[in-house]
């Protein structure tokens, strides 16, 4: 038995050291200290063996407990550092797991002055050997209950390795099972008194078999050459930081996990929603109806964003649905080009279609008489048609800016050069300009809104006195561009597009100029609203974010 | 036609004996590159020590012999391998060679240590407890998580700490390992011998020192010869094996040691001394190094006189 017993300290200390080695991987110092305990009781045992008295045999019964207490700690952190549950080994986790051995250790050094670890201890004479056999107290069984318990602990997360897809964790889960497994069996054999160890506990002997698995695990199934610990890590971080929402619901329809991307959609918290039905939870969710390319889109109340609801069922192994995952996609970008595009090719079929039915008749009109008047409104239907394709390129140009990086510009040079531009071009149209702050930087893109704003103002301002008047507010992070003017008015079914911020084919405006400021401030991450001037004209406010002040 | 003489590369006689030379060369090398860079001859040293402590002590041999050469492999084998990185500065014959059995070296000292440990159980507690010792010392003297704790150097960089606890460790597992084995009483004797074993260990420490100077002085090791220089070194060193000799004649004069162990480690001092007189004298460091390491072996005498 000794021969055995200095065999488990040679192999503990070797593994030990090999071990150590590996730091800062996972487990690697558990493992040391795991390795260490049972060189530590081994050699007590050892020396308890050498020993003749009863005081001194139970002086290295004592002082093994530092070995002894040590091995169930240092067995389930490694189990868990090495399986990736590294969450439960915070230093407060490793406090709270040392409490019962650490006052296992003080009740083992003050064991003469109670008898809560032993009640009695004799020198018994078997087969002619002096044994020590002691009466185990009532923290005996207590600690001996908790290294069970941590034990069984450190088992739960190695067996799910052993049926890993991955052939080299189930070869080191099996390695370190055995491992756990030997003292183990080992131990129970003698508290129940199976094995004719003269009195002698021989949990220290298999440690040798244990600390051979740990050395297989080390050498042969490169225990830290090849680890399992990223997979749960990655798992989660896969659902936790994955661009689309998902949200799990039990076979009840609760909420029973959500990523934050899901919360943030939802409009609510992880702590809020989890254990609600998601019809609390997110009415709007529920009721996402197929739309007629049979995809479900969920807009949240209140956004113009979009979501393409997909949903899978969690089936156990059994292949019972226990559950259901819902996956939220961001179409919201998608969903709007798709329905600007179809806003775009009705309006422009629209206008195309009226211009041509007027150019037909009048040209034909024009054949047999000769008419100025009917060549006036031939030619003017011809250029409303250039004028409409050149909306269009400037859309298409929107929608293009839109999808790259784009520079910023000074609100105040912007603006200059439009009103400037403008009064040259309609000299009969009074244009004044009452510049803001002239530090304020803004998007590139409000160029190409501000100057259609204003210049659909002084086209379309048919008054016998047309004014044009544009004016800056500056706030600390937005800027609002005020433009009046005392034209006719929006008819109430174009501003509807825009109000609505509903592109529907039913309400396609007579021309781009409305869908073009709102596009584009849209894009350029703005805002639009326009309100009636009495007795008559329209005001535009344009809300701007402000890039930058230089 | 007249020949060179001196000419002797197409003397048949010549080209065999090149030949053998070049085979044994060839053989040899692996092994004394194993012996000299692993520093496995120190374990071959440390074995010879204790050897010598058991003649000195009048000491049954034991295992302690076998314990000593394993510990000194694996605590040498484990400092190579943690300090490669600094010693491609210093020592770079070695650094390569440990670069390239890097595993291999740890895995033999890891091995090296278990048994170690194992045997040395069997001593009983005194010599389990002296087998741990020089791997505790080697954690806080070599190893870089201590000064994680908070302000506390590397003690292998704290000046004159390293050398006393290199030395104390290995004058302690030299003279009291035997004697744990033994189950012997610490007589005046081992004192006067730990003290010795101490002096000249601790000598023997800073000897390679001087040839690691401007290695050390680069990474931060505060050592003899950077502190107080060559010359400084010197004088140091002339005292602390002034205080041996001292101590030597006394224990002799007080019969605490027989003749034949004094002259014994009077000897080895002299060496000791006469090295000292070379530091800073002579390019050829490593002869310094490896005299001063096997400065205690002419003590063998006592061991294998009797023998033959």
């Amino acid at each position: 038995m000794k021969l055995v017993l200095v065999t488990s300290v040679a192999v503990g200390v070797t593994g030990g050291l090999l071990a150590w080695r590996e730091r800062p991987k996972p487990g690697s110092v558990p493992l040391t200290l795991l390795m260490a305990g049972q060189c530590w009781w081994s050699a007590m045992v050892i020396f308890q063996i050498g020993t003749a008295t009863v005081d001194a045999k139970v002086f290295f019964v004592n002082i093994s407990w530092a070995g002894v207490a040590l091995i169930p700690v240092a067995w389930l952190l490694f189990a868990l550092e090495y399986a990736g549950y590294d969450e439960y080994t915070t230093r407060r986790h490793v406090v709270l797991v040392s409490i019962i051995p650490a006052v296992t250790l003080f009740l083992s050094l003050t064991s003469p002055y109670h008898q809560l670890l032993y009640l009695d201890a004799q020198l018994v004479a078997q087969r002619g050997v002096p044994t020590l056999t002691l009466t185990p107290g009532p923290w005996f069984w207590v600690i001996a209950a908790y290294t069970y318990l941590l034990g069984l602990c450190g088992l739960v997360p190695l067996l799910e390795l052993v049926t890993s897809k991955v052939r080299t964790f189930q070869a080191q889960s099996l390695a370190l099972l055995m491992g756990l497994l030997a003292p183990w069996v080992t131990n129970l054999a003698h508290l129940f008194g199976y094995l004719p160890t003269a009195g002698i506990d021989p949990t220290p002997v298999a440690f040798t078999l244990s600390g051979v698995a740990y050395l297989s695990a080390l050498t042969r199934f490169e225990l830290f050459g090849a680890s399992p610990t990223p997979i749960r890590h990655a798992r989660r971080s896969l659902y936790k930081q994955m661009h689309q929402g998902a949200l799990v619901l039990d076979t009840h329809g609760n909420v029973v996990d959500m990523n934050d991307r899901a919360a943030t959609v939802l409009q609510t918290t992880p702590d809020e929603a989890l254990g609600r039905r998601l019809d609390t939870v997110s009415p709007g969710l529920t009721a996402a109806g197929e739309t007629a390319s049979g995809k479900r889109v969920f807009n949240p109340p209140g956004t113009r964003q979009s979501y393409d609801v997909s949903e899978s069922l969690v089936t156990d192994i059994h292949d019972r649905t226990i559950g259901r995952i819902i996956t939220l996609h961001d179409i919201s970008d998608l969903f709007r080009m798709q329905q600007r595009l179809e806003v775009l090719h009705r309006v422009f079929r629209h206008n195309i279609r009226t211009n041509i039915q007027v150019i037909l008749g009048h040209a034909g009109y024009l054949a047999t008489h000769n008419s100025q008047q009917k060549a006036e409104t031939l030619k003017q239907n011809a250029m409303e048609i250039e004028e409409t394709g050149e909306k269009v390129r400037k859309i298409i140009d929107v929608f293009e800016k839109g999808r790259t990086d784009r520079e910023n510009l000074a609100l105040h040079s912007i603006l200059r050069e439009c009103t400037q531009a403008i009064a040259k071009r309609y000299p009969e149209v009074t244009v004044t300009y009452e510049p803001g702050p002239k530090d304020i930087v803004v998007d590139g893109l409000f160029d190409i809104v501000c100057t259609n704003v204003i210049e659909n103002a002084a086209q379309h301002n048919t008054s016998a006195d047309p004014r044009v008047s544009v004016s800056v507010d500056a706030g600390e992070d937005v800027v609002e561009v005020h433009i009046e003017d005392n034209g006719p008015g929006i008819q109430d079914h174009e501003l509807a597009l825009v109000n609505d911020g509903q592109e529907t084919p039913l309400k396609h405006g007579s021309g781009f100029g409305l869908a073009l400021t709102a596009w584009g401030t849209d894009i350029a991450g703005g805002s639009v609203s326009f309100e009636s001037v009495e007795p008559t004209g329209t005001h535009v406010t344009l809300t701007l974010p402000v890039a930058a002040r230089r | 036609m007249a020949t060179n003489p001196q000419n002797k590369t197409n003397d048949s006689t010549t080209v065999p004996t090149s030949q053998l030379r070049n085979r044994l060369y060839r053989l040899g090398k692996p092994v004394r590159d194993f012996l000299l860079f692993s520093s496995a001859y120190l374990a071959l040293i440390a074995m010879a020590e204790v050897l010598i402590v058991t003649k000195l002590l009048s000491l049954p041999l034991s295992p302690a012999v076998l314990v000593a050469g394993l510990l000194t492999f694996a605590v040498y084998g484990n400092d190579r391998v943690a300090d490669v990185e600094t010693d491609e500065k210093t020592a770079p014959g070695r650094a390569a060679f440990v670069k390239r059995y890097n595993r291999m070296l740890y895995a033999l000292s890891a091995l090296a240590y278990g048994l170690a440990v194992a045997l040395a159980v069997l001593g009983g507690p005194a010599a389990f407890a002296l087998a741990l010792l020089p791997g505790v010392v080697w954690i806080v003297y070599a190893q870089d998580w201590l000064p994680s704790f908070g302000q506390v150097k590397r003690l292998k960089q704290v000046f004159i700490l390293n050398s006393v606890l290199v030395a104390g460790a290995w004058a302690l597992v030299i003279v009291f390992l035997p004697i744990a084995f033994a189950g012997a009483a610490i007589t005046p004797a081992a004192g006067v011998v730990f003290v010795f074993f101490f002096l000249a260990a601790f000598i023997s420490v800073e000897v390679p020192n001087v040839r690691d100077l401007a290695g050390d002085r680069e990474i931060g090791v505060k050592t003899l010869p950077v502190v107080l220089g060559i010359r400084g070194t010197r004088y140091f060193l002339y005292s602390v094996a002034g205080l041996g000799v001292a101590i030597v004649a006394t224990a002799y004069v007080t019969d605490i040691l027989g003749w034949a162990a004094a002259a014994g480690l009077m000897l080895s001092l002299v060496i000791l001394l006469g090295i000292t007189v070379c530091l800073g004298r002579t390019d050829n460091n490593s002869a310094l190094t490896i005299t001063a390491e096997c400065s205690r072996l002419p003590m063998l005498a006592l061991v294998i006189v009797p023998l033959l």
